[in-house]
C-alpha cells in the first residue's frame, strides 16, 4: 500500500507536467515576429527592400540585393554602346540593347519580372491582415490598407508595361497582360495572364479605392500619400492615352503637393548645377540622393551606379542636338571619365539612382502634355515654361509653338531631355507607338559598326524562361 | 597590376621587346614561394593529450574521476589548449534507492592566426616571394592595388598603402577565445515495487565564451579602410579614425537543462514463460543561447579608449569623392557596431515502450513517441503527431525442433514503424515571419520590418514508414557473430527549401516536395578466426548497400538542362536517385577551342542555351552504392596489431576541372592548364578549352559549362582507404597494473578508381567550378579551382599507464 501511494504520486506529477506543456512551449523568440500589430503592418512599408526596383533576398538583420530593373535604360532609343566599353554590361543588358527576343539566360532570375512580384507579396500580406491588426485606430488601419492597395496597383502597372503590349483600347480586352496576384500565397502556382484590360481595370480599381483613405500629408518620400495616389492614377490614365482623365488626377496631385512634411519643389538647376557639378569635376553622383531630393514625391528607384560609374551606356550623338547648349541638364553628362580621360560619347553621370515613382518634374511634364492634348495649348506652354525656367537660363526657356501637334512633340522631346539615358523614355516609346502623331518612326541602336532596329514585337519583353518553365500557365509573347 | 601582367603590358606597349619580356617572365617562373609559405605562415601540426584517471570506493559510494589536458597546434598556426575535469559518483543510499552524480568542468583557450584578406595559400601565386635572403619582408603591394592608383592615393590621403605580408603577420588579427563549460548530471533510480522502477535524470549545463580580435592600425585593411573614408580637400579629411585599430569583442552564454522522468517495469512469471517490459516517460528540455558582440574602430589597446566617428551618416549617406571608393566610387560604411542575439528552444517529449516475450521465443514490442517544440510560427495541430513502431521477433534456436549444432543462436526480427519530421520551427508554417529591418531613412515613419519567410499553411509532416527485417546469428561455437538487416523506407512529403513560382512573390521556400524510397541491406559480422593462447586473429566486416529513388516530385520540377547539370548533384528528378548526376555527351573542341557536345539528334552544340532536357543523360549517382569497412585484429603475446580498411564503391563524381579559361590570371592554377587548346588543330589532341583573355568575348563565343558538365568529366568515385593502423605493446611490469605503448598511423593508403589523383572522400562538389547561367562577366572572373590538399597521413604515439 505504501508503494502504491508513491506510485500514484509519481503518476500525478507526470500528468501535471503534461497539462503545463502548452504554456511552456509558447515562447516567442526574440528578433522575429508574426504580423499581428499595427506597428508590424506599418513597419512593412518601412522596408529598404521596397525602395528600389531590384531583386532582393531577405535575411535576418538585412537583405542581399540582386539585379535591378535596368533593361529600360538600354532599350530606350537615345542610347548607344561602344564595343570597347561594354565589358561591364550584363549579358541580358547587351541582349536587350539589341532588342533580341530572348534576353535572359535560362536560369537567370529576371529582375524586370521578379522585382515587382517580390514586393507585391508584402502588399498583399498587408491587405489581407491589416484591418484585424491589434492596436491603431480604424482610420490608421484603413490608411495602411489604402497604401498597400496603391502599392499593389503600382507593381502591376510596372510589370504590365514591361511584359504586355502598350494599351490599345481596341485590342486591350484580348491582348495578354500579366498575372494578377492579390493573395499572399507563396507556395502556390500563380494563375495565368489576364488581359491588358483586366489588369488596367484592377489597377484603376485598387487606386480608386485607395485614394480616399490615403494619408492627406506626405510624411516621407518613402510612403504613399494622397498626393502620390492621385499622381499614380493620373499616370495610369496618361499611359493609357486617356489624357483628359489623367489631367484631373494630375492637377489634383499638384494642388496637394504642399500638404507635406518634407520640402516639395523643383530645383533651379541654374543655381544648383554650380554646386552639384563644378566644371572641374567629372565625378558621378552629383545630385542629392533618396531622402533629401525635394523633387521626389514617392521613391521607387532604379540604381544607375553601374552606368554612372563605368561609362558603358552613352547618349547617341544624334540626340545631343535636342539640347540647347545652355541647358543645365547637359551637365548631367560627361565626356571624360573620373580620371579625366576622354570617353567616346557623352555618358550620364547623375543621378546615381533614378526615381521611377512619382516625381515633380514628371508631374509638370505630364500635365503640360495633357493640357496640350486636350486643346489647352496656352496652359501647356505656361506650365512648360515654368518648368524649363528651372532647367536653363530664362532666355532659352521660352516656348513659342502655336501648332498643337508641334507643341505635343516638343513636350515629348522635353521629357527625353529630362530623362535621357535613364530608361524612362522606354515607357514613352511604348505609349506613343499607338499615337498617329508619332507613327512611322523607326528606332535604331548602334554599337560600333553594328546597327539594330526596334520591331513592334520588341516593345514587349518576352516572358523569361525562368518564369514560364516554373509555371507553364504563364504563356509567352510573340 | 600583378608583376607578370606588368611585363606583358610593357611588352604590349612596346616598352620592352619580346626577349626581355620572356627573360623577365622566366625569372618570375623560377621563383617558388612554397617553402616560405611553410616557414612563415605554417607550423607542423601537433596534438598532445594527457589523461589521468582514478577510481575507487566501496559499497555505499564509488567514484571515477579523470583530469585531462590537450594541446593542439594546427598547420595554420592556430593553437588551442583544453583542460577538463570529470567526476562520476555512485551512491547506493538504500538497496532500493540509487543515485549517481556526474560533474564536469572544462576550459578551452584558443588563439587563431588569421591573415585577413590573404589569398588562399594553396593557390597563392608561386612567384610572390615573402622574404629576401636575409628574412626581411618583401612588398606585395602590386597584388593588392595597381601602383598608378596606389601612389596618388597615398599622396592624397597621406596614408601608406604598401602591403608586406610578413609585416602584416605582426598586425594581423589575433582571435583569442576562451570557453568555460560546466555540467552537472544527476540520476536517481528508485525501486518502487518488484520489477517497477522510477528513473529520473536531471541535467544542467552552462557555458560562456569570451573572445576578442584586435587588428592593429598598421594592418593593411585598417589603413585601406581609412583611405576609403578620406576626402582630399586638398588636405586629407578623415571620416574614420586615422589612428587606433579595429577591436571586436564577443560574449556568448549558453544554458541548457533537461529533465527526464520515466517508469519502467520488468517482470516475468510462470517461470519466465511470460515476460513483460514497460517503459513510459517524459522529457523536457530547454536550450538558451545569448550573445553580444561589438565592433569598434579607432581603438587604442593601451589607453583602452576609442576615437568616436559618425556612424549614422557614414552608413546612410555615402561619402562622395573619397580618395578610393568602396562602393561605386563612393564610400559607405557597412556592418554593425553591435549585434545581439538570443535564441531559445524548448522541447517536451512523451514516450512509451512495451515488450512481451512468450516462452523465451516469441517477442512482440511496440513503441510510441510524441515530440513537441516551441510553438512560434507553427500550429499546435502540426505538433501532436505521434511516431510509432511495432515489431516481432522469434528466437528460432530456442525451439525444441531446432537441432543445428553449428548454429548457437538464431533470431529473426521484423519491425514496422512510422517516423516523422515536423517542419522546422520558424522555417515555415501558417504564419509569415517578420524580422526587423532598421534603416536611418525611415526614422520619421516608424520601425521597419521585412517578411523573412512566407507562410505556408499547406506544410505537413515529413513521414517515413520503415519496414525492417533482420537476422541475428551466432555460429560455430560463437566463433562467428552475424547480423543482417534488410529495409524498405518510404518517405513521403519530403521537406526542404525548394524553388517557388516567383510570380507569387518568392524565389524559394520551405515546402513538402515529394516522396523518396530507400531500399537497402546492412550486414555486419565478427569472426574469431584464430583463438589460441599466444595468437589471436579476429575480423570485423561491415557491408551496406542502399538504393534510393525519387518516386514522386511535386512543386517545381527542373525544366532546364542547366538545373540538372548544376554542381551539387542534387537535381531531384522523378524516377532517379536523389543524388543523381547528369551529363552531356562530349563532342570535342571546335577549331577555336570552344567546347561542344552532342544533342539527342547527334548534332554538335556549342551553346548551352541551345540544349533541351532531352540532350542530358543520367550519369550515375553521387551516393555510394556499396560501403563498409573491414577491421583485422592480430594479437601475439603482448603485441597487438589492428587495421581498418573502409570502402565506398559504385558511385560517380564530376572531375574538379580547372575553371579558369578567361580573364586575369591572379592565382596559381592546376598544371594541366598548360595542355589547353592553343592553336587550330589542337582540338585533335586536347579536350581542354582555350584561354580567351576578354571575359565578354569568352562569354559570348562559347559555353564553358558544356565542358564542365560533359561525360568525359564524370569519373568513378569508388575508393578504399587504409584508414588506420595501430601497433601496441604491453610492457611487462611488476608494480603497475598496465603499461601500454602504442603507435598509430591514420590515412595510410588510398586506392581510387579514378586516374586523376582525386581523393573522393576529400573532394568537395560544392567547390566545383560549374557555374551555370553565369554571364560573360562572371565567367571572366571565375577563379581557377585549386584542388584541396589530400587527406594527409598523421601519426600518433601514446602511452597508457594504469596504477594498481
Amino acid at each position: 500500500m505504501k508503494h502504491m501511494t508513491r506510485y500514484i504520486y509519481i503518476a500525478a506529477s507526470m500528468l501535471l507536467m503534461i497539462s503545463g506543456c502548452k504554456k511552456y512551449l509558447d515562447v516567442k523568440p526574440k528578433g522575429l515576429e508574426v504580423p499581428q500589430t499595427y506597428e508590424h503592418f506599418n513597419g512593412l512599408f518601412n522596408n529598404p527592400n521596397l525602395l528600389s526596383y531590384a531583386i532582393f533576398m531577405p535575411v535576418e538583420n538585412g537583405a542581399s540585393a540582386g539585379a535591378g530593373v535596368t533593361l529600360p535604360v538600354v532599350m530606350s532609343d537615345e542610347v548607344r554602346l561602344d564595343p570597347q566599353y561594354s565589358a561591364t554590361l550584363a549579358p541580358r543588358e547587351l541582349n536587350a540593347f539589341k532588342w533580341l527576343p530572348d534576353i535572359y539566360q535560362l536560369t537567370e532570375q529576371p529582375a524586370e519580372w521578379a522585382a515587382f512580384y517580390l514586393q507585391n507579396y508584402t502588399f498583399n500580406l498587408i491587405i489581407r491582415g491589416v484591418l484585424s491588426a491589434e492596436g491603431g485606430t480604424d482610420q490608421q488601419k484603413r490608411a495602411l490598407l489604402a497604401e498597400a492597395k496603391a502599392n499593389r496597383a503600382l507593381m502591376h502597372f510596372m510589370v504590365l508595361n514591361l511584359f504586355a503590349k502598350p494599351y490599345n483600347a481596341a485590342t486591350a480586352s484580348t491582348d495578354p497582360g500579366v498575372p494578377i496576384i492579390e493573395i499572399p500565397e507563396a507556395s502556390a502556382m500563380a494563375g495565368a495572364r489576364k488581359t491588358v484590360r483586366e489588369v488596367y481595370d484592377f489597377i484603376i480599381n485598387d487606386l480608386t479605392q485607395a485614394i480616399p483613405d490615403l494619408n492627406e500629408r506626405t510624411v516621407s518620400r518613402f510612403r504613399i500619400s494622397k498626393t502620390a495616389g492621385r499622381y499614380m492614377l493620373g499616370q495610369v490614365y496618361f499611359m493609357m492615352g486617356e489624357y483628359s482623365k489623367a489631367l484631373v488626377e494630375l492637377n489634383s496631385a499638384k494642388s496637394l503637393l504642399s500638404n507635406s512634411d518634407v520640402p516639395m519643389a523643383l530645383y533651379d538647376y541654374n543655381v544648383m548645377m554650380d554646386i552639384w557639378a563644378p566644371a572641374a569635376t567629372n565625378s558621378p553622383g552629383i545630385m542629392p540622393i533618396a531622402p533629401d531630393n525635394q523633387e521626389e514625391i514617392f521613391q521607387k528607384r532604379v540604381n544607375m551606379f553601374g552606368f554612372a560609374y563605368t561609362n558603358s551606356v552613352f547618349l547617341d550623338p544624334g540626340y545631343e542636338s535636342i539640347y540647347d547648349p545652355q541647358d543645365q541638364r547637359l551637365k548631367m553628362f560627361r565626356d571624360k571619365n573620373t580620371q579625366g580621360v576622354a570617353i567616346p560619347y557623352k555618358a550620364r553621370r547623375s543621378p546615381i539612382a533614378i526615381n521611377y515613382g512619382p516625381s515633380i518634374p514628371d508631374l509638370y511634364l505630364m500635365i503640360a502634355e495633357c493640357k496640350a492634348r486636350t486643346g489647352n495649348t496656352g496652359g501647356a506652354i505656361t506650365d512648360l515654361e515654368e518648368f524649363r525656367n528651372k532647367r536653363m537660363p530664362s532666355d532659352v526657356a521660352e516656348v513659342t509653338f502655336t501648332d498643337q501637334n508641334e507643341l505635343i512633340k516638343f513636350i515629348v522631346e522635353e521629357r527625353l531631355r529630362e530623362y535621357a539615358c535613364t530608361g524612362k523614355r522606354w515607357f514613352d516609346l511604348r505609349r506613343l507607338s499607338n499615337d498617329p502623331l508619332f507613327s512611322g518612326k523607326t528606332y535604331t541602336h548602334k554599337n560600333g559598326t553594328e546597327t539594330y532596329t526596334l520591331t513592334p514585337d520588341r516593345l514587349v519583353l518576352r516572358i523569361p524562361k525562368f518564369v514560364s518553365q516554373t509555371n507553364p500557365a504563364i504563356t509567352d509573347n510573340p | 597590376m600583378y608583376p607578370h601582367e606588368r611585363i606583358l603590358y610593357d611588352q604590349y606597349l612596346g616598352l620592352i621587346d619580346e626577349s626581355i619580356a620572356n627573360h623577365r617572365l622566366d625569372s618570375l617562373a623560377s621563383l617558388n614561394n612554397r617553402s616560405q609559405i611553410e616557414k612563415y605562415f605554417q607550423q607542423p601540426a601537433l596534438l598532445t593529450n594527457h589523461n589521468v584517471t582514478v577510481s575507487g570506493g566501496g559499497s555505499f559510494h564509488n567514484y571515477y574521476g579523470s583530469v585531462g589536458y590537450t594541446n593542439e597546434r594546427e598547420t595554420d598556426k592556430s593553437n588551442a589548449s583544453r583542460y577538463n575535469i570529470n567526476l562520476r559518483q555512485n551512491f547506493t543510499i538504500t538497496p532500493k534507492i540509487k543515485l549517481d552524480l556526474i560533474t564536469s568542468l572544462s576550459q578551452e583557450d584558443t588563439r587563431k592566426f588569421n591573415m585577413q584578406g590573404m589569398l588562399p595559400l594553396n593557390s597563392y601565386l608561386p612567384y610572390a616571394m615573402f622574404a629576401d635572403g636575409n628574412g626581411n619582408g618583401l612588398s606585395q603591394a602590386d597584388l593588392k592595388m595597381y601602383d598608378g592608383l596606389r601612389l596618388p592615393a597615398e599622396q592624397l590621403s597621406r596614408i601608406n598603402l604598401n602591403y608586406n605580408p610578413l609585416d602584416e603577420t605582426r598586425y594581423a588579427k589575433n582571435n583569442n577565445s576562451s570557453t568555460t563549460m560546466a555540467r552537472v548530471n544527476a540520476g536517481l533510480t528508485i525501486n518502487l515495487l518488484k520489477g517497477l522502477n522510477f528513473e529520473g535524470r536531471y541535467q544542467y549545463q552552462t557555458g560562456s565564451n569570451t573572445n576578442y580580435t584586435f587588428t592593429d592600425q598598421n594592418n593593411y585593411f585598417v589603413r585601406n579602410e581609412v583611405v576609403n573614408f578620406t576626402v582630399a580637400d586638398p588636405l586629407p579629411v578623415y571620416y574614420l579614425p586615422a589612428t587606433g585599430g579595429h577591436y571586436q569583442t564577443g560574449n556568448a552564454r549558453s544554458t541548457a537543462w533537461a529533465i527526464r522522468n520515466q517508469l519502467t517495469y520488468d517482470g516475468s512469471w510462470n517461470n519466465e514463460k511470460h515476460r513483460l517490459t514497460i517503459l513510459a516517460g517524459t522529457e523536457t528540455r530547454k536550450d538558451k543561447q545569448t550573445g553580444i558582440s561589438t565592433y569598434t574602430r579607432g581603438y587604442n589597446p593601451q589607453t583602452l579608449a576609442y576615437e568616436p566617428y559618425d556612424e549614422r551618416t557614414l552608413k546612410s549617406n555615402p561619402i562622395m569623392n573619397p580618395v578610393i571608393g568602396n562602393y561605386y566610387g563612393m564610400s559607405l560604411l557597412f556592418g554593425n557596431s553591435m549585434t545581439s542575439r538570443e535564441a531559445e528552444t524548448r522541447f517536451v517529449s512523451f514516450y512509451g515502450n512495451m515488450g512481451y516475450t512468450f516462452n523465451r521465443k516469441y517477442n512482440l514490442n511496440a513503441s510510441i513517441r510524441m515530440d513537441q517544440s516551441n510553438l512560434f510560427g507553427t500550429d499546435v495541430s502540426q505538433q501532436y503527431k505521434p511516431i510509432w513502431s511495432m515489431g516481432a521477433s522469434w528466437l528460432v534456436s530456442n525451439e525444441s525442433f531446432f537441432h543445428v549444432p553449428q548454429v548457437n543462436s538464431l533470431k529473426l526480427r521484423l519491425t514496422y514503424g512510422i517516423g516523422g519530421n515536423s517542419p522546422n520551427p520558424g522555417s515555415g508554417g501558417p504564419y509569415d515571419i517578420l524580422s526587423p529591418f532598421p534603416h536611418p531613412w525611415y526614422t520619421t515613419v516608424g520601425p521597419g520590418y521585412q517578411v523573412l519567410r512566407p507562410a505556408n499553411d499547406k506544410l505537413i509532416w515529413e513521414k517515413t514508414a520503415t519496414l525492417n527485417a533482420g537476422l541475428d546469428a551466432s555460429l560455430f561455437n560463437n566463433r562467428i557473430e552475424l547480423t543482417i538487416d534488410v529495409y524498405d523506407k518510404k518517405t513521403s512529403d519530403l521537406l526542404s527549401y525548394q524553388p517557388f513560382d516567383v510570380t507569387n512573390g518568392w524565389f524559394n521556400g520551405y515546402t513538402n516536395f515529394g516522396d523518396l524510397n530507400n531500399k537497402g541491406i546492412e550486414l555486419s559480422s565478427l569472426s574469431r578466426n584464430i583463438v589460441s593462447r599466444n595468437f589471436n586473429w579476429s575480423t570485423t566486416v561491415t557491408f551496406g548497400s542502399n538504393k534510393n529513388k525519387i518516386t514522386r516530385l511535386g512543386g517545381v520540377a527542373p525544366t532546364s538542362p542547366q538545373s540538372l547539370l548544376s554542381a551539387g548533384g542534387r537535381a531531384f528528378i522523378e524516377g532517379y536517385s536523389a543524388y543523381s548526376l547528369f551529363s552531356l555527351r562530349w563532342a570535342g573542341l571546335d577549331n577555336t577551342g570552344a567546347p561542344q557536345v552532342y544533342n539527342n539528334k547527334g548534332e554538335k552544340v556549342k551553346f548551352s542555351g541551345d540544349l533541351s532536357m532531352d540532350d542530358v543523360s543520367y550519369a550515375g549517382t553521387a551516393q555510394p552504392l556499396y560501403y563498409g569497412g573491414i577491421t583485422n585484429n592480430f594479437q601475439y603475446k603482448r603485441f597487438e596489431l589492428s587495421f581498418l580498411v573502409i570502402y565506398n564503391l559504385g558511385h560517380k563524381m564530376r572531375k574538379d576541372v580547372n575553371g579558369f579559361y578567361s580573364g586575369r590570371l591572379r592565382q596559381n592554377i592546376a598544371e594541366y592548364f598548360e595542355n589547353r587548346w592553343k592553336q587550330p588543330g589542337d582540338e585533335n589532341r586536347t579536350d581542354i578549352p582555350a584561354y580567351i583573355a576578354d571575359g565578354s568575348v569568352s562569354g559570348s563565343s562559347r559555353s564553358l559549362d558544356l565542358y564542365e558538365a560533359a561525360d568525359i568529366n564524370i569519373v568513378s568515385a569508388s575508393y578504399a582507404r587504409l584508414r588506420d593502423l595501430t601497433l601496441s605493446y604491453r610492457v611487462p611490469t611488476g608494480f603497475l597494473r598496465e603499461l601500454k605503448i602504442y603507435g598509430q598511423v591514420n590515412n595510410v593508403l588510398l586506392w581510387t578508381a579514378n586516374n586523376n589523383d582525386i581523393d573522393p572522400e576529400y573532394y568537395n562538389m560544392g567547390q566545383m567550378g560549374l557555374q551555370v547561367g553565369s554571364g560573360s562577366s562572371s565567367q571572366g572572373l571565375q577563379l581557377a579551382s585549386m584542388r584541396p590538399n589530400r587527406m594527409k597521413a598523421f601519426y600518433t604515439i601514446g602511452l597508457n599507464v594504469s596504477f594498481k
